[in-house]
């Protein structure tokens, strides 16, 4: 299975249109602090992790704590695909 | 409570220190701030700023997150009888160093976190003199910008003793200016004076009977003009402002839990932030039980949306506030059952002291129930758009002493006298709350090399008014997120279009202006 960190980088930078270059783009930026994710990009963000990777998110997991860095995203969809 | 107020802004506060110095005036996470703190805090920041010569009249620009000193600098910058300038902290540099140049800004207050943005804001050529609340990013030994101070926070809060500066009470003295999406391609800005912000603040705070028991939440942030409510009507009753971070609007589930730890009683926002809470905020029955008002205002509320918010939370109060920054709230409407069953909720009656004219396209006073231009008069509206008479001259007129402004919004007068919006005259429109001209972003579009022309469309949404789609003719191609990054050196966040169509040409009627019309249908045709 492809790695989902590479897969949610994908995403970010083709539908968030992530300004800098890819390789700023670490498992560990602070997605919102860096205004990468805004309320409607989480949506998407959302709806795509859920389709892609066959899982459901509740709205009780679209907190800071999951969504703060691709890293927390990837252990959100782990925890779900469990 | 209409009429004109003979005292400033600042005394709102003066007075909340003097009867109740210990409640707490401000909450910023886990630091607080009580009203007599705030009060010293501001005498003494305004004693520096008049120390580096800011005074009456002088504009000072604060490019801050929203936090304590966000609100210590307001205070401080009315103190120095100064009018403040809240710059969007998202906002790119290049539209900073625009409002900074535009507003003759020479006294800018930041943080540390924005040294930088500062520095490039002084590199950019703005006539800033004095950076109040942050260090020189710039190494030692390399030449400073000599003509330019830095003074860090620390430094500043050593002359905490600094007394009050006694000045001469002149309600019509500007007290913000307010920089709003200009169909130019720049921004404006709108200027409000003491008592255009008291005429409103006034009524405001009576009405939702604001008083010290009260939490008051801060969530538009200071540039966008709901802000005033929150800071000043607080201010006049003694109660806490709770400020909202930024990041809280992204996460519902998040939102809603602050609100209930931080027992939020009266809730201001615009409607798209509640819309989120209702649909993804996994609200209960009878959940936020603090809550007795909730105010909405910036764009329209689906009625679908605020009928499950009221089914949820029956308690609150639920007001409709409207007006354009230039006139501040001007008419409001307090949500009753039956508008629940209509397809949109009135804009309401004008606030007192304030007069609303239908004006139909020959002038004349529009018969109730036909379509006509909302024009406003009183004591709310603004004395103009900064530096620019011309622009000024065409929406703004005195008549009978009172200043009138054409608002550009249609209206329809209902039987009953309450007021319905319809829409625009013009291609300004809403997103998530935040006013936005579609020309504005078509000329940052064609001010991009690559682009040969484009237009902007909105496309409607019912959980943020609208969404921005691009239509874009280019000489070379060019990817959508190329695109996009040349366009956030240019226009906030808010005005990036969220979609991007490359077009051979555009549609063009026959005066070879382009067909926004045959754009829009064909968007709405594929999107059904």
């Amino acid at each position: 299975m492809a790695q989902p960190a590479e897969q949610i980088r994908d995403f970010l930078v083709e539908e968030a249109h992530w300004e800098g270059p890819r390789a700023e783009l670490t498992d560990d930026l602070a997605l919102i602090d860096n205004q990468v994710i805004d309320s409607m990009l989480l949506l998407r963000l959302v709806a795509w992790l859920e389709s892609e990777y066959q899982i459901a998110i509740d709205d009780t997991d679209v907190v800071p704590s999951n969504f703060g860095s691709i890293e927390r995203i990837v252990q959100l969809v782990a925890s779900k695909q469990a | 409570m209409s009429g004109i107020a003979q005292y400033m802004i600042q005394h709102l506060l003066s007075a909340a220190a003097k009867d109740r110095g210990d409640a707490i005036a401000v909450v910023d996470g886990e630091r607080e701030l009580s009203y007599a703190d705030l009060d010293a805090r501001s005498d003494a920041l305004a004693a520096t700023m008049i120390e580096r010569g800011v005074g009456a009249g002088d504009r000072v620009g604060l490019l801050l997150e929203k936090s304590l000193e966000s609100v210590v600098a307001i205070y401080a910058t009315l103190k120095a009888g100064a009018a403040y300038v809240p710059l969007d902290d998202q906002a790119p540099v290049r539209r900073l160093a625009y409002i900074v140049s535009d507003a003759g800004i020479r006294c800018l207050v930041s943080s540390q976190a924005k040294a930088e943005v500062c520095q490039e804001l002084v590199a950019a050529g703005t006539p800033l003199e004095t950076v109040l609340g942050a260090a020189c990013p710039q190494a030692a030994g390399e030449p400073s910008e000599a003509s330019v101070d830095f003074l860090p926070w620390q430094e500043l809060e050593d002359s905490l003793h600094a007394p009050a500066i006694p000045r001469a009470i002149n309600p019509d003295e500007l007290a913000y200016i307010l920089y709003t999406s200009g169909s130019t391609g720049e921004p404006k800005g709108v200027m409000l004076s003491h008592a255009n912000c008291l005429a409103f603040v006034e009524w405001a705070a009576e009405e939702v009977g604001v008083g010290p028991t009260d939490r008051l939440s801060s969530h538009a942030p200071f540039h966008f003009d709901l802000s005033t409510f929150d800071l000043f009507a607080a201010a006049r009753g003694a109660a806490t402002l709770v400020l909202v971070a930024r990041e809280l609007s992204i996460f519902p589930v998040t939102l809603a839990k602050f609100i209930a730890e931080q027992s939020i009683t009266v809730w201001y926002s615009v409607p798209s932030v509640l819309t989120a809470l209702v649909l993804r905020g996994q609200l209960e029955q009878g959940s936020l039980p603090s809550l007795r008002a909730v105010i909405f205002a910036g764009e329209v509320f689906p009625v679908k949306y605020l009928s499950m918010l009221m089914e949820l939370l029956p308690g609150p109060r639920y007001l409709n506030f409207y007006g354009p920054t230039e006139t501040n709230v001007c008419t409001w409407h307090e949500v009753q059952a039956e508008d629940l069953l209509a397809d949109s909720l009135p804009i309401g009656r004008p606030i007192p002291g304030v007069s609303a004219n239908v004006l139909g396209e020959d002038g004349a006073p529009a018969p109730a129930g036909e379509l006509g231009e909302l024009v406003i008069g009183g004591p709310t509206v603004m004395h103009g758009y900064w530096g620019d008479a011309k622009r000024t001259a065409r929406t703004l007129s005195l008549q009978d002493g009172a200043r009138w402004y054409r608002t550009g919004d249609l209206v329809r007068q209902g039987e009953d006298g309450a007021l319905l919006f319809a829409g625009r005259r013009d291609t300004q429109v809403k997103t998530r709350g935040y006013r936005v001209e579609l020309s504005e972003i078509e000329a940052a579009l064609n001010a991009l090399d690559p682009v040969v022309e484009a237009a902007v469309i909105a496309v409607p949404d019912d959980t943020i008014t609208n969404r921005l789609l691009a239509f874009v003719v280019t000489a070379e191609p060019i990817s959508t997120p190329r695109l996009l990054d040349l366009c956030r050196e240019r226009l906030p966040g808010y005005m990036i279009p969220q979609e991007v169509e490359f077009l051979a040409k555009l549609p063009k009627s026959s005066t070879g202006k382009v067909d926004r019309m045959a754009l829009q249908t064909a968007t709405s045709t594929e999107s059904s």
